[in-house]
């Protein structure tokens, strides 16, 4: 962006701007990285390393190295088959649909003009909740006799839907409960993205006479773009790594129907005690969200 | 501009509506806070009940209620004021910067959130207790400043792009020093955006239960555990986890109230005409 | 003259103070010691921190309890006993844990303990608490816990609509048959995760089969009386409560308490709230009744103990402590206050008129225990715990149809063996 007008004095000072500017880019950076890595990075090394050995939390002193075999138990397991599908389905469906439902609502909401604040804070609070409570919740609402769902549903005239008891339904029910919380999220990014939209580009194709719609595609989604990929982005590293919710919720149940790979790492650790095959499960999750990551943010990152 | 009466309708309705689905689980929280064990299971269900704090009052007469307050509120400011200021820093750092490798970077700040958190317990737990953080709010402050500051950096990184580098140039060259831009341009202009990640990161901090459980024994308990206490083996007693349930939304809800005009206010118009 | 009396004066004072402190020091031996119970929550938690307060007084060793969500409790003590300088010194336990916290060296034996008469006093009598319930407690010939309370599980019907107690799965059948037809909902089943494996294993027993082998290498699930069991169990599934398949104990009882329920199996600590008059609504009309079977009346039996973990670094005190606990009289006062919900281990109890006068399922519990065959435990194994989820996700499966009742059988049996 920087022009080269006079060649002496302007490169002069783009040079000098230049090194005080990355030391002070990496100063501004330092304490973030330490922070992360000190925290986080530990422990991420320490579950690559018992990855690859067997180490059975009852019996420490037999740890010992076991190249990759925890990685051929994890693939020749059905039950861990089963549950890094049941991931895929959990993630996939209740990202994209709060997604979609995050920036319809924001879409509504943009254009209320009384009681904004009111209908933004109520469509916020799902957030709020900790995802313990969410699921303790709303496995009581999906309660086949006793919950309240089921009453309206009845009310409507229609017999009870098995929410909780139904193996397919049981993976759409939480995939509602996680759309019903996160997509407050979605809802909240996309919604303070619209209100620091410029409006000019859209009055302008307005009077020009373009629908709705096409305003929304051609102009607002491409503002939202920056906002959207990193809101998804979280988004599908929570939803993947989830597990208060289903746990709360099914337990994995009924039989593995709704058993996702955070499940596992817990139930192979803490029922089986084999830390290893734990590790290595995580591990999984690890090179998934990575090479996923990689490959959404590869075009955010080129145009940085 | 004014819209179609019949357009405005709509909105309005679907609005409703949409608040309605929102707000129902909370709604039904709150009801069931007011009743008793017995009322909370009846069918066909009450949806309409008078206020009555009773159940409140007796969770507030525990004996570490107010340490447990005292423990969930210092955790949870340090854990989103450290990382709000040193995660912006960096991510503008990230965004602007022309330094080499600083996709790899950011990457690897991300990734650390990849693990899942319940096989982290294990390690955390013997460093914390080498280290004697076992059982304090810092060591749970700790913890939340390396799951937040990643958090911070991406969804700001966001919010900086949308500031376009024209502003700042311009003020580059008209004598500003760069540190003074990105504190008198940039900042103010991700306002909304740095008013949502604080309140994402507030609630995150305020609402964790894994690392306190795991990591806490009677000094630094948080609020979360209290109410999840009410799992016993019998039962859950509903009444009163609805009751605990709403006092720990209480704060992150007023948050947000007292924010929300910060959480988008349009605030680049006039600013690139300029 | 006055200094001789001075001298005397201090004498005997500084006398008397040593003597009272060697009579203080002999009442409270361990005074100042401090000890961390973790348990979950739950009626007999709250009524150990009361009894902490009082144990304090006594001896001047303060008891902290933590409770915890009856879910995280095991997670969280694994964290803790499994790295050294743990925090907890006592933990309640349910017996089919202890070979896991065995096998990682994470608790003690209690034994020396017993033993010792510096300890144990003798109006404790432990010949009170019978043998098997120890015996379910002891590893190695080592005891590990001491067990304070047992469940089981019973059949629990609703009087205004079923006369007579079924004796036999067809007349269960025909029962439940009847009542759904009725407009009622025959039965009511809890087949969650953490109960659907008891649900199946009381039928296993109650048609004469066996789970594991004696040398826990088999799984005898591919037998005729277990196919039968599970079809058994399908069968009743068709006439119970569209939700039990992710129904808990508490649900199941609670949707008892409301009165459009005829029978149900449930668990003896669900009967505090089935017959409490603030959460139930058939507090009149409800009886209990041992699980019927074509062979034999049976249904599991676990105990929950108090152990003491190797990080205790005064284990003596723990002790004191656990021996305080389980003192008959202070047994009796917590199946009081919990309305019975607690089914004490000691017979004296069991058998007292007063509290059977009070909650007559004692009554059913006691035969439950003390006849030969009408109850069974969990197999001892490390892999416990596993297995039982393995278990329970087949009969899932086996009830919601996804799998066939002998695929369902096969896969556990080849899933339970692969672990054993």
């Amino acid at each position: 962006m920087e022009q080269v007008m006079d060649s002496g004095v302007k490169q002069k000072k783009r040079k000098l701007f230049r090194s005080r500017d990355d030391k002070m880019m990496f100063a501004m950076l330092a304490p973030a990285v330490i922070a992360v890595f000190v925290i986080s990075i530990v422990p991420l090394v320490y579950t690559f390393y018992l990855s690859f050995h067997n180490y059975i939390l009852t019996k420490p002193q037999e740890i010992s190295f076991f190249g990759f075999g925890n990685f051929i138990r994890v693939f020749s397991d059905s039950a861990i088959l089963e549950s890094i599908r049941n991931t895929l389905i959990f993630t996939v469906c209740s990202v994209s649909i709060s997604l979609v439902v995050g920036v319809a609502l924001a879409s509504l909401i943009n254009n209320v003009t009384r009681g904004k604040t009111f209908f933004r804070i109520v469509i916020f609070t799902p957030m709020m909740f900790s995802a313990v409570v969410v699921g303790v919740i709303w496995r009581f609402l999906f309660n086949n006799e006793m919950g309240i769902l089921n009453y309206l549903v009845q009310c409507l005239g229609f017999s009870r839907i098995n929410w909780l008891g139904d193996a397919k339904m049981a993976m759409v029910s939480a995939i509602i409960a996680d759309v019903w919380q996160w997509s407050s999220y979605t809802f909240i990014l996309a919604l303070a993205a619209m209100e620091a939209m410029d409006p000019e580009p859209i009055e302008a194709a307005t009077v020009d006479g373009a629908s709705a719609v096409q305003i929304f595609f051609r102009i607002k989604f491409h503002a939202l773009l920056p906002v959207l990929e990193v809101a998804a982005m979280f988004r599908f590293i929570w939803a993947f790594r989830s597990f208060d919710l289903i746990y709360a919720l099914t337990n994995g149940g009924p039989g593995t129907a709704t058993e996702t790979m955070a499940l596992e790492v817990w139930r192979q650790a803490f029922t089986r005690y084999d830390v290893g095959v734990s590790s290595a499960i995580s591990v999984l999750m690890f090179l998934i969200l990575t090479v996923l990551s990689i490959a959404i943010l590869k075009n955010s990152m080129k145009s940085d | 501009m004014k819209k179609k009466l019949s357009v405005r309708i709509a909105i309005y309705a679907g609005a409703i509506l949409a608040a309605m689905v929102f707000i129902f689980p909370l709604y039904w929280t709150a009801e069931t806070s007011f009743k008793t064990y017995k009322e909370a299971f009846r069918q066909p269900p009450q949806l309409f009940v008078l206020p009555d704090f009773t159940n409140y009052i007796k969770f507030f007469s525990q004996s570490d209620v107010l340490l447990l307050l005292r423990n969930s509120v210092i955790v949870t400011a340090f854990s989103v004021v450290i990382p709000m200021v040193v995660g912006v820093f960096a991510s503008y750092a990230l965004t602007r910067s022309t330094l080499r490798g600083k996709e790899g970077f950011g990457l690897f700040l991300l990734a650390s959130r990849f693990i899942p958190p319940m096989s982290t317990v294990i390690p955390i737990y013997i460093i914390f207790r080498a280290l004697g953080l076992y059982d304090t709010c810092r060591g749970l402050i700790i913890l939340n400043c390396g799951t937040n500051i990643p958090y911070v950096i991406w969804m700001m990184r966001g919010f900086i792009k949308e500031v376009p580098v024209a502003i700042e140039e311009s003020a580059w060259i008209d004598g500003c020093s760069r540190v003074r831009a990105f504190f008198e341009i940039v900042l103010p202009m991700c306002r909304s955006g740095i008013v949502a990640t604080a309140v994402l990161i507030m609630v995150f901090s305020w609402n964790d239960y894994l690392y306190p459980l795991m990591m806490t024994s009677s000094k630094a308990k948080t609020l979360p555990l209290a109410m999840a206490a009410y799992m016993g083996e019998q039962g859950i007693e509903w009444n009163m986890m609805a009751a605990a349930g709403m006092i720990i939304l209480l704060p992150t809800i007023i948050f947000s109230i007292l924010t929300h005009r910060n959480l988008g206010s349009g605030l680049t118009l006039g600013a690139v005409k300029g | 003259m006055k200094m001789k009396k001075k001298v005397l004066a201090a004498a005997f004072m500084a006398a008397s103070m040593m003597l009272g402190i060697t009579a203080q020091a002999e009442e409270k031996p361990y005074e100042g010691v401090e000890l961390n119970f973790l348990r979950h929550s739950g009626y007999d938690a709250d009524w150990m921190a009361e009894k902490a307060e009082d144990f304090y007084e006594e001896t001047g060793i303060r008891v902290n309890i933590e409770q915890v969500a009856y879910s995280d409790s095991h997670n969280k003590f694994v964290v803790d006993a499994s790295s050294a300088g743990g925090t907890y010194d006592i933990y309640a336990t349910t017996e089919y844990w202890l070979p896991e916290f065995y096998e990682g060296g994470w608790i003690i034996d209690l034994q020396q303990f017993v033993d010792d008469p510096a300890l144990m006093n003798e109006a404790y009598n432990i010949e009170d608490i019978p043998e098997s319930m120890l015996e379910l407690n002891r590893i190695d010939g080592k005891l590990l816990a001491i067990p304070w309370k047992f469940n089981s599980q019973m059949l629990v019907y609703n009087t205004n609509m079923v006369q007579q107690a079924p004796a036999s799965w067809e007349e269960l059948l025909e029962e439940a048959k009847r009542q759904t037809e009725a407009g009622n909902m025959g039965m009511t089943l809890a087949l969650s995760k953490a109960s659907a494996m008891d649900i199946y294993l009381n039928l296993l027993y109650q048609n004469g089969g066996t789970f594991l082998s004696e040398d826990l290498k088999t799984c005898y699930l591919d037998t005729e009386e277990a196919k039968e069991a599970l079809e058994f169990l399908v069968a009743l599934s068709a006439y119970a409560s569209d939700g039990s398949v992710n129904n808990q104990w508490p649900e199941t009882a609670t949707l008892f308490s409301q009165g459009n329920v005829a029978m149900a199996y449930t668990v003896n600590t669900q009967m505090g709230n089935i017959l409490d008059p603030e959460k139930s609504e058939v507090i009149a009309c409800t009886a209990v009744a041992e699980q019927p079977g074509p062979v034999t009346a049976c249904a599991t039996s676990s105990t929950w103990g108090l152990c003491i973990t190797k990080n205790c670094e005064n284990p003596e005190a723990a002790f004191l402590f656990i021996e305080y606990i389980t003192e008959a009289e202070n047994m009796r006062e917590l199946v009081e206050q919990t309305g019975g919900s607690t089914n004490p281990v000691r017979t004296s109890l069991l058998n007292d008129e007063k509290l059977v006068g009070e909650y007559p399922w004692f009554s059913v519990m006691s035969d439950i225990s003390s006849q030969d065959g009408h109850t069974f435990a969990y197999p001892k194994t490390t892999q416990c715990t596993s297995i039982m989820e393995i278990l329970a996700g087949h009969v899932q499966e086996a009830v919601n149809g996804t799998e066939s009742v002998e695929e369902a059988l096969d896969n556990a049996k080849t899933e339970i063996e692969a672990l054993l």
